[in-house]
């Protein structure tokens, strides 16, 4: 890692009903790792990553919270002052899609002026269709091989590109389980933090914390950097 | 219902609506002032015949009319996710448990608790105080016919007691299992009367609760002590099962594989007690974090009887309150623990506020699964005999402690991507395998019922500063969406303004072309005259007049100069001030220029004239 390169600490939050995928997603990009039965998570997670740009590092300090409504009046202690959001829906469920747009309300009217927000479609594994075939149809029900849940896409792109375009969101079509995306996402993001964010002590003050972090960049540094 | 609710956490609020939701339960009517005005739903054969055998026929019998009704509507799923709870209830024949809610109640308040508890008692000691305020609440918080029930399954759990001492006595099965060490005689007389016990013994008991509960008997006790054993619920719970209506379904059962700790006991069972519950209590309905509540109670007890401590925590110990909308329960527990720190633990209190750290953050799912979220069962089990014992205030004993016992090493940490793993993951650490270090710790922890209602009058008041502050914050949002519109109506009439005064300019300009033209068409008389003066000097009077119209052409080119200074004043300022004003002064200005003109038609005419005569 190059000491030269200022470090800009980023707080994100990641917001979507329950069980969209928000952890997994995190997961995803911090150990690129995936669990096939993600618990449930109870209040809110704290994770960090750093993502190697050309002329600085983003380092992102990521508040994943408890999808369930019930848990709602948790969520603006974390969103308050958050500089990005990553608002997450099921591409295989519509309602969790119309509690996304409810999140992007709520990151307008409450979150900071300039906050940026990323819309993410995650689980298109299930849809069936290749990666590069974003715009496919919506396709009738399928049962994936457990037999229990019906999967396919029940979201179109479009719906999500149209809510992205009107609200003005970086948006991404992602999967969580096969890695799909899920960098670009916190690449787009980082990009668009304003340089005059940066903290350039951090590295320093930080100490023990690039132990956590180290390890993971040496091996994704590259990925990032795209 | 939820969309009317303010986001600002009410402490007062949800405890009104918690108790009122079950005011009307018939199995555990709560004790509470009738509240005015609301309708009680009676329901038949509750209120009059609570024999056992006579509801659980009627379940039995309602319970296949539900499922003939269900199967009607299967294919219609449209109708079935319309169609109301309530329905879907009282279809069962438990329209007694179905509280509709009233919108009344939200302008409840709180309901004062007993005065009993606020006196105390004569024991002195914190922890015992503790457990005797909650024998005292429970039995004020039932009805009489829940006591009698209480007392029916207490008989239950001694008969079962006893057979499981005399099976561990027995040479037979023997000295493997039964701790020799344990006090069984004492154990007998908790059993046998627990109340008696906590009064008459409380040090002994105290002692005893926090060695742990044999395991033994760990699922009789909780029962014992937290008086939830009841036939009427178990057999309520037999027939809920039954009900495939289910609005929470969806939620539960995909939280079941995502609960690591589910492979603890049966999903199946774990699934079903969560339905039961959700419509037990349709406003709580399925919460992520009860899972990991049934779990560790599932782990001891049948079923039927996990349903019914279950209920008996949420309703009697208030677990409810951290689950329903806003969750008040869990903000207050938060906040009365976040005072607990400050006032008691300064220094680590202050780190952790200059680290940016709240309690919000990693104890919340302390609170919400007491513990269970990530602590190992063994701990857990432990956390569980004391909470059911002394109520859920002990949640706070065990969040100081653990705060208390990790100081030195949370001090050395920071930043929030070092403190909050710790916090979440590893405060623990210490006490696996030593679980008797940590309920010690928690035990010492001095907990104060005085101090607690006064954090809690201080939650109170700080939610209600809070609320007026977001109804504030509403106005001034409403009045500035007014003030943008008056705004942007305002800047279209500045444009219309604008434009007007583009026009005037306009006429300016042409006016002041027109006074250039007039301007020359003088100079070009004057000349003449200059040169007719030259040739006719003697023309004397003739002179004379000319020159008092020489004068008064000069008095004009000054006035012209005046007008012309106006209007290079009026051209520079940037908007008119006053439309009218400018109309006006051209107005003048056309005047005088037609006053001019006549004039110079006279000075003409007399010149023609005055050559003429020449
Ligand atoms: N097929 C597939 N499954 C996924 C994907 N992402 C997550 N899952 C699964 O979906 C379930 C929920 O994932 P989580 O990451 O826990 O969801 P969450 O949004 O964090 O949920 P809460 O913490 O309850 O709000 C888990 O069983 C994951 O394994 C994905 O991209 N594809
Ligand atoms: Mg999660």
């Amino acid at each position: 890692m190059e000491a030269s390169k200022t470090t800009t600490s980023v707080k994100l939050v990641l917001l979507g009903e329950a069980a969209v995928g928000k952890s997994s997603l995190v997961l995803r990009f911090v150990s690129d790792e995936f669990q096939e039965n993600k618990e449930p998570t109870i209040g809110a997670a704290f994770l960090t990553q750093k993502c190697q740009l050309s002329n600085r590092t983003v380092k992102f300090e990521i508040w994943d919270t408890a999808g369930q409504e019930r848990f709602a009046s948790l969520a603006p202690m974390y969103y308050r002052n958050a500089q990005a959001a990553v608002v997450v829906y099921d591409v295989t469920k519509p309602p969790t899609f119309i509690r996304a747009r409810h999140w992007v309300n709520e990151l307008k009217t409450q979150g900071s002026p300039n906050i940026i927000i990323a819309l993410v479609a995650n689980k298109h594994d299930l849809t069936g269709e290749d990666e590069e075939g974003e715009a496919g149809p919506v396709k009738p029900d399928v049962e994936d091989e457990t037999g229990s849940s019906i999967v396919g896409r029940k979201v179109a792109y479009s719906d999500g590109q149209k809510l992205a375009e009107d609200e003005g969101l970086l948006f991404f079509e992602a999967s969580a389980k096969t890695g799909m995306n899920v960098r670009k996402i916190f690449l787009a993001i980082a990009n668009k933090i304003p340089i005059e964010n940066k903290t350039p002590n951090q590295s320093n003050r930080a100490g023990a914390n690039e132990t956590v972090d180290v390890g993971m960049n040496s091996s994704q540094a590259a990925n990032c950097q795209c | 219902m939820i969309g009317e609710e303010p986001i600002v956490p009410r402490r007062s609020t949800g405890l009104a609506r918690s108790n009122s939701r079950f005011r009307h339960s018939i199995l555990l009517p709560v004790n509470l002032e009738p509240t005015d005005g609301i309708e009680v739903p009676r329901r038949r054969s509750f209120n009059t015949d609570f024999r056992p055998a006579s509801t659980n026929s009627e379940f039995r019998n309602k319970n296949t009319s539900a499922e003939s009704l269900n199967s009607n509507h299967s294919d219609d799923s449209k109708q079935r996710f319309a169609r109301p709870q309530s329905a879907n209830i009282s279809s069962t024949g438990l329209a007694g448990l179905n509280l509709s809610s009233s919108p009344r109640k939200q302008t409840h308040t709180l309901p004062t608790r007993p005065q009993t508890f606020k006196n105390g008692n004569s024991a002195n000691d914190n922890n015992n105080d503790f457990i005797i305020r909650r024998i005292q609440q429970s039995k004020q918080l039932r009805s009489a016919e829940a006591e009698r029930e209480t007392q029916n399954g207490l008989k239950q759990l001694q008969r079962r007691f006893s057979d499981k001492q005399s099976a561990m006595n027995s040479p037979l099965i023997g000295t493997t299992s039964s701790p020799s060490n344990e006090d069984w005689e004492f154990w007998t007389s908790v059993v046998t009367n627990y109340g008696e016990v906590a009064v008459r013994e409380p040090v002994r008991l105290r002692k005893a609760i926090q060695r742990g509960f044999p395991q033994e008997i760990r699922g009789i006790l909780w029962q014992v002590i937290a008086g939830s054993k009841s036939a009427p619920l178990e057999q309520l719970y037999d027939s809920l099962i039954y009900e495939r209506d289910i609005p929470c379904e969806t939620a539960i059962n995909k939280d079941i594989n995502r609960t690591p700790m589910s492979g603890r006991v049966n999903k199946d069972s774990l699934a079903r007690v969560l339905k039961a519950y959700s419509l037990f209590d349709a406003e709580v309905g399925y919460t992520q974090g009860m899972a990991f509540i049934v779990v560790p109670l599932l782990m001891e007890l049948s079923e039927p009887e996990c349903f019914s401590l279950f209920v008996q925590l949420m309703k009697i110990y208030d677990f409810r309150s951290m689950f329903v909308t806003d969750m008040p329960g869990l903000h207050l527990k938060l906040y009365q623990f976040e005072r607990m720190l400050e006032d008691g633990n300064e220094p680590l209190s202050t780190h952790l506020r200059r680290q940016g750290i709240h309690p919000t953050m990693y104890a919340s799912q302390w609170f919400i699964t007491l513990f269970s979220y990530r602590f190992p069962p063994s701990l857990v089990e432990r956390i569980f005999d004391i909470v059911i014992a002394e109520g859920l205030d002990a949640l706070l004993r065990f969040a100081v402690a653990l705060m208390k016992e990790g100081t030195t090493k949370i001090l050395e940490l920071k930043g929030i991507d070092e403190i909050l793993p710790y916090l979440k993951d590893r405060i623990f650490d210490r006490f696996l395998g030593n679980e008797n270090e940590l309920v010690r710790c928690a035990s010492e922890t001095v907990l104060v019922p005085q101090a607690l209602a006064k954090y809690e009058q201080e939650y109170s008041e700080l939610t209600r500063v809070e609320r007026e502050r977001s109804i504030q914050l509403e106005t001034l949002r409403n009045s500035n969406v007014r003030l943008t519109t008056s705004n942007r109506e305002l800047e279209t009439r500045l444009e219309e303004l604008n434009q007007e005064h583009v026009q005037l300019a306009n006429k300016l300009v042409k006016g002041s072309i027109e006074i250039a033209n007039l301007k020359g068409a003088n100079q070009e008389l004057q000349e003449k005259i200059d040169a007719t003066r030259a040739d006719h000097d003697f023309y004397g009077t003739l002179d004379s007049t000319l020159k008092s119209q020489e004068n008064t052409i000069k008095e004009l080119q000054a006035k012209n100069r005046e007008l012309q200074d106006e209007v290079n004043l009026l051209k520079q300022s940037e908007k008119v001030k006053s439309v009218s004003k400018l109309l006006k002064e051209l107005k003048a200005m056309e005047e005088t220029k037609d006053r001019y003109e006549q004039q110079l038609g006279s000075l003409q005419e007399s010149l023609i004239s005055a050559l003429e005569g020449r």
